[in-house]
């Protein structure tokens, strides 16, 4: 099961694959002998009954709407929000932030790691994750 | 639990089915042809529903529920293929399958397989999880079987053999959740484990996670009868191209039931070695030459006719069948006229018949095997059960589960981990410690009077002789506190039905009747005789040394103890066999020897014997044999007392010819010709017939077996009843009096075989042992065998089972070892007063200080060049147990 929602997360997943995740987990709750089996499914299948459109988010449009699967988000500055003032360059672990005082700064996608750095220290909320 | 067949009636798939009271659906459904499909379950073992595939929707549970835990009642409503179930179970089975290699085809269980035979049921066509398990390591440790972790399905059939079935306990589950896996202890090597190789865990692995590295399937199967120990394990052998491939237990068997164990299952490669004899051979000028039958035959016929009858001595063999023994003990009387015939009995149990013939009336083990299970009390004495009748032994350790089981042995063998008691009585000193409990039982009135006056005779003087084990004194004799001996006294009267076993560790002394005496006395006391799960269980040491003796093969009496000084049983023989016969019983088998350096004896007709190395103080045995005018040795080895020989007689296995062995429980038992005679080898009937024939005799065509066992029949009361076509299906027990006897379970169930039909009690004395340590021999030496060999000339041809047990050890208590500045593996001297061998020193506290022992399986190192010249008195028994050696520490 874990193996299978974490190809959700990132944005491998198939239709089939979230019908045989309900498969299985059925299966696990009806053929454990222990109570850990038997209940363990459950909040997955909870999950899948009341955000299925999370599922399919994931698995056809490959995004996460809570901007949480990393393989799935993008974090971008806003032109005109930013205000250059440097401090997302400074903290960012990973150096992939460019831009001069006082102009929009840019994030070079490709070395991203998404962790979310900038956006937290970012006083202006200019950072966006989609 | 007592299960009513044909009561209770229920429904499976809409199919009316009845099952009896205590029976699973799924042992229904199997009995009705309904597959359930399933991975851990086996009828030999405890279901545990643990695989989840044999889960059905019963009307009115709640939830699916697994068939082989679930018990059946009336009116049940079964359903075991309903959409949900099909899709629970294709769930399981593909998460199985993700983790599972596809290499089938090459896999030894192929078209064999339980988890292919699921998949196909349930008809899967893809596997819709991804491999998660990474590739473990195989363990192909052990020389017989390889263990595949990745093949492994967690089933627990393993697990439940070694511990539940087996009592062994070397293989268990490890981590949990996805890591777990079966494995040893520390994850070692399965060899380096506590694993004894008997293999119970490879014949119920459902997929090929344990399998035989031999991997070739058998083209034809034959049932036969186990030729090692005196247990009597019915084998099924896989055969191809006059080769065995794999062995089998037979389930049919009513005294192992399918178990085997690892020599059993393991050890009959011997059968085809390159070593088989092929041709007779005659020495030339010191030099042994291939030779035609007729040409060897003719020599034997010939040299046999130039001596006089008390000039001959012939050994008869234990390992050979029923009606082989007999055809050599009629050689020896009919056609040489000698009595001289004796076998290998006289080296073990011959203390059992002279001992138990005294007491009971009849030389034999009291009760069957299947005993074991309900008895109260087992006592164990002088057996090293799970060594030496290894599938008897796993009986033994079944009942301890449940009733008291006490152990007297000098030494901390397997069976003492499953004891309430272990008595560690000095060795030879046996007579003293059952005297012992015998007072203790008739101080505190724990004897069944009314059994005693009913049953037996001389109770007065057995009580007067037990009163003279006061047990200061027996504690200083033996050296166990006598507390040990009051509790054990008490649990053995107070538990009943009570069992006691015993083997050589009793028998192998200079007192060894005595010992049996003792045995049978104490039995006698407590009324634990002629009762099921009640008796006396002499653990007979070969294959058929219980049918050798049966037959006929010992100085005193023909086939079925009939004495050969009784006129009217001399009398019948010589009709028969149309000859005069010797009126006085012949010489021992360990007389034979000195009687050649004295030049009385000239001529010796060995049949599977190996006396070189297997008689105690084997330097006399090997000058007399030197000595000797003429020798004839038949065997399926060139052993190394046929080096010896003038003629040598290749004689085909066990595998190659029909026949009977007796077990321990007097159970006649078939083998079968599984393979045609290896090279030019033949049955050793055959051969002994032909040397008859070529003398001149009559009475010697037979053209099959069978017609032997007749003739047996005919002359015998006690096997009256036998024939092969009975015996096709399955063993009897003797005493079988007549054709429509169903066999005796059970002896002296009404009254004794002695003369008044009442038991003796008689009174014993201690003794000491012949030898006891001094200052020169400090160290007491005692012998036995160990699990993985058999005697000689065998299993060392097994290679796999010479990886298991390579050499010769000799063991010594690490105090012992500190004494003499021995580390473990050291090279040391053991020298007795009579001879002096090499070996390595094996460190271990199972062993008392001042105790040593050895076992006798290898010609390099021949451990009985150190044993005794000192018998019993009786039975003539060489005292192989108790020996004064000194050990030293070579530089």
């Amino acid at each position: 099961m874990l193996a299978i929602l974490e190809d959700f997360c990132a944005g491998k997943g198939t239709p089939e694959d979230l019908d045989l995740l309900v498969e299985l987990a059925e299966a696990v709750k009806l053929g454990s002998l222990c109570g850990l089996g038997q209940t363990a499914p459950n909040p997955v299948l909870s999950t899948v009954r009341y955000f299925r459109e999370e599922y399919d988010a994931h698995i056809v449009e490959k995004r996460c709407p809570a901007g949480v699967c990393k393989e799935l988000i993008q974090y971008t500055i806003l032109d005109g929000v930013c205000t250059g003032c440097g401090r997302c360059k400074r903290e960012c672990p990973v150096q992939c932030i460019a831009g001069e005082p006082k102009a929009t700064h840019v994030i070079d996608q490709a070395p991203c790691i998404k962790c979310g750095t900038c956006r937290e220290v970012c006083k202006f909320d200019a950072v966006e994750v989609r | 639990m007592t299960t009513q067949v044909g009561t209770i009636e229920l429904t499976i798939d809409g199919k009316k089915v009845i099952g009896g009271h205590g029976d699973t659906v799924l042992e229904v459904a199997r009995r009705h042809d309904i597959y359930i499909p399933t991975l851990c379950y086996h009828e030999s073992l405890v279901p545990e529903g643990r695989c989840r595939l044999c889960l059905v929707e019963v009307d009115g549970f709640r939830a699916p529920t697994t068939a082989c835990t679930t018990k059946i009642t009336g009116g049940m409503e079964v359903k075991t293929d309903t959409p949900m179930l099909q899709q629970v179970r294709r769930v399981t089975a593909e998460l199985l399958l993700a983790d599972h290699p596809s290499d089938c085809l090459i896999c030894a269980q192929n078209t064999v397989c339980d988890l292919q035979k699921v998949a196909a049921y349930l008809g899967l066509d893809r596997i819709r999880f991804r491999k998660l398990a990474e590739a473990r390591p195989i363990d192909d440790s052990n020389p017989f079987f390889v263990r595949d972790p990745n093949k492994c399905v967690l089933c627990g059939r393993c697990v439940q053999t070694c511990w539940g079935l087996q009592g062994v306990g070397a293989i268990d589950f490890l981590a949990r959740g996805h890591a777990t896996e079966v494995g040893t202890f520390a994850r070692q090597p399965i060899y380096e484990s506590t694993c004894e190789s008997c293999g119970e865990c490879l014949v119920r692995c459902p997929t090929g996670a344990i399998a035989r590295r031999d991997r070739r399937q058998a083209a034809t199967t034959v049932k036969t009868t186990c030729p090692y120990c005196g247990t009597g394990c019915g084998m099924i052998l896989g055969v191809r191209g006059g080769q065995i491939v794999w062995v089998d237990g037979d389930p049919d068997s009513p005294v192992n039931r399918g178990r085997l164990c690892v020599k059993g299952r393991f050890g009959q490669g011997f059968v085809n070695s390159a070593d088989r004899l092929t041709a007779p051979l005659i020495k030339r000028d010191g030099k042994f030459e291939k030779a035609s039958w007729d040409e060897a035959l003719d020599l034997v016929a010939s040299k046999f006719k130039q001596y006089q009858p008390h000039e001959i001595a012939v050994v008869g063999s234990s390992r050979a069948t029923n009606e082989e023994c007999y055809l050599v003990q009629k050689l020896a009387r009919a056609v040489f006229g000698t009595n001289n015939v004796d076998n290998c009995a006289r080296l073990c149990h011959a203390p059992t018949v002279s001992g138990l013939s005294k007491t009971f009336g009849t030389g034999g083990g009291t009760n069957p095997l299947s005993d074991i299970a309900g008895t109260g009390c087992l006592f164990v004495i002088g057996s090293n059960t799970t060594s030496a009748h290894p599938v008897a032994g796993v009986q033994v350790r079944d009942a301890a589960e449940h009733a008291k089981l006490i152990v007297a042995d000098p030494r901390r063998i397997e069976l003492t981990k499953h004891a309430d008691l272990w008595l560690q009585h000095r060795p030879g000193t046996d007579v003293a410690l059952l005297m012992g409990m015998a007072r203790v039982i008739l101080e505190e009135g724990l004897h069944d009077a009314e059994f005693i006056a009913a049953r037996c005779e001389g109770f007065e003087e057995y009580r007067k002789a037990a009163e003279q084990f006061d047990l200061e004194t027996v504690e200083r004799i033996t050296g166990v506190p006598k507390e040990k001996v009051i509790q054990a006294a008490r649990m053995y009267a107070t538990n009943g039905p009570a069992i006691i076993m015993y083997s050589l560790g009793i028998t192998e002394h200079t007192h060894g009747t005595d010992n049996v005496t003792a045995i049978a006395s104490l039995a006698m006391l407590t009324g634990n005789v002629g009762k099921p799960s009640a008796g006396v269980m002499p653990m007979r040491g070969q294959n058929n040394v219980q049918g050798a003796c049966d037959m006929g093969c010992i100085p005193g009496a023909y086939q079925g103890y009939q004495p050969v000084t009784n006129p009217e049983a001399r009398a019948k023989h010589e009709a028969h066999w149309g000859v005069r016969l010797p009126d006085q019983p012949g010489l021992y088998l360990v007389d034979y020897f000195p009687k050649i350096l004295e030049g009385e004896i000239k001529a010796l007709y060995i049949v599977g014997l190996d006396p070189a190395y297997s008689l105690s103080n084997v330097t006399l045995v090997q000058e007399a044999l030197r000595q000797a005018e003429f020798v004839v040795f038949q065997d399926i080895f060139l052993t190394g007392s046929a080096e010896f020989a003038h003629v040598v007689l290749p004689a085909a296995s066990y595998a190659e010819k029909w026949g009977t062995f007796t077990n321990l429980e007097r159970r006649v038992q078939l083998i079968r010709e599984a393979i045609p005679p290896v090279g030019d080898s033949r049955p050793d009937w055959w051969i002994t017939a032909e040397i008859a024939k070529r003398m001149g005799a009559t009475g010697f065509d037979y053209t099959h077996p069978s017609e032997i066992m007749d003739e047996i029949a005919e002359l015998t009361p006690s096997f009256a009843g036998l024939s092969f076509a009975r015996l096709e299906a399955g063993g009897i027990q003797w005493p079988c009096p007549a054709p429509d006897h169903p066999g005796t379970e059970r002896l002296h169930v009404e009254k004794f075989n002695t003369p008044s039909g009442k038991g003796q009690l008689p009174a014993l004395a201690y003794r000491p042992p012949a030898e006891e340590p001094d200052a020169e021999y400090p160290i007491l030496l005692i012998t036995g065998r160990s699990l993985y060999h058999f005697h000689l000339a065998m299993t060392v041809r097994v290679p796999g089972l010479m990886d298991l047990h390579p050499e010769e050890v000799v063991w010594i208590h690490p105090k012992d070892a500190e004494k003499l500045g021995l580390a473990e593996g050291d090279p040391v001297m053991v020298s007795s007063r009579r001879g002096a061998l090499e070996v390595k020193a094996f460190v271990t506290e199972d062993m008392a200080p001042g105790q040593a022992f050895m076992t006798f399986h290898f010609y390099e190192s021949p451990t009985n060049v150190l044993t005794q010249q000192a018998f019993d008195p009786v039975s003539k028994t060489p005292e192989y147990k108790v020996t004064a050696v000194r050990i030293e520490k070579v530089a």
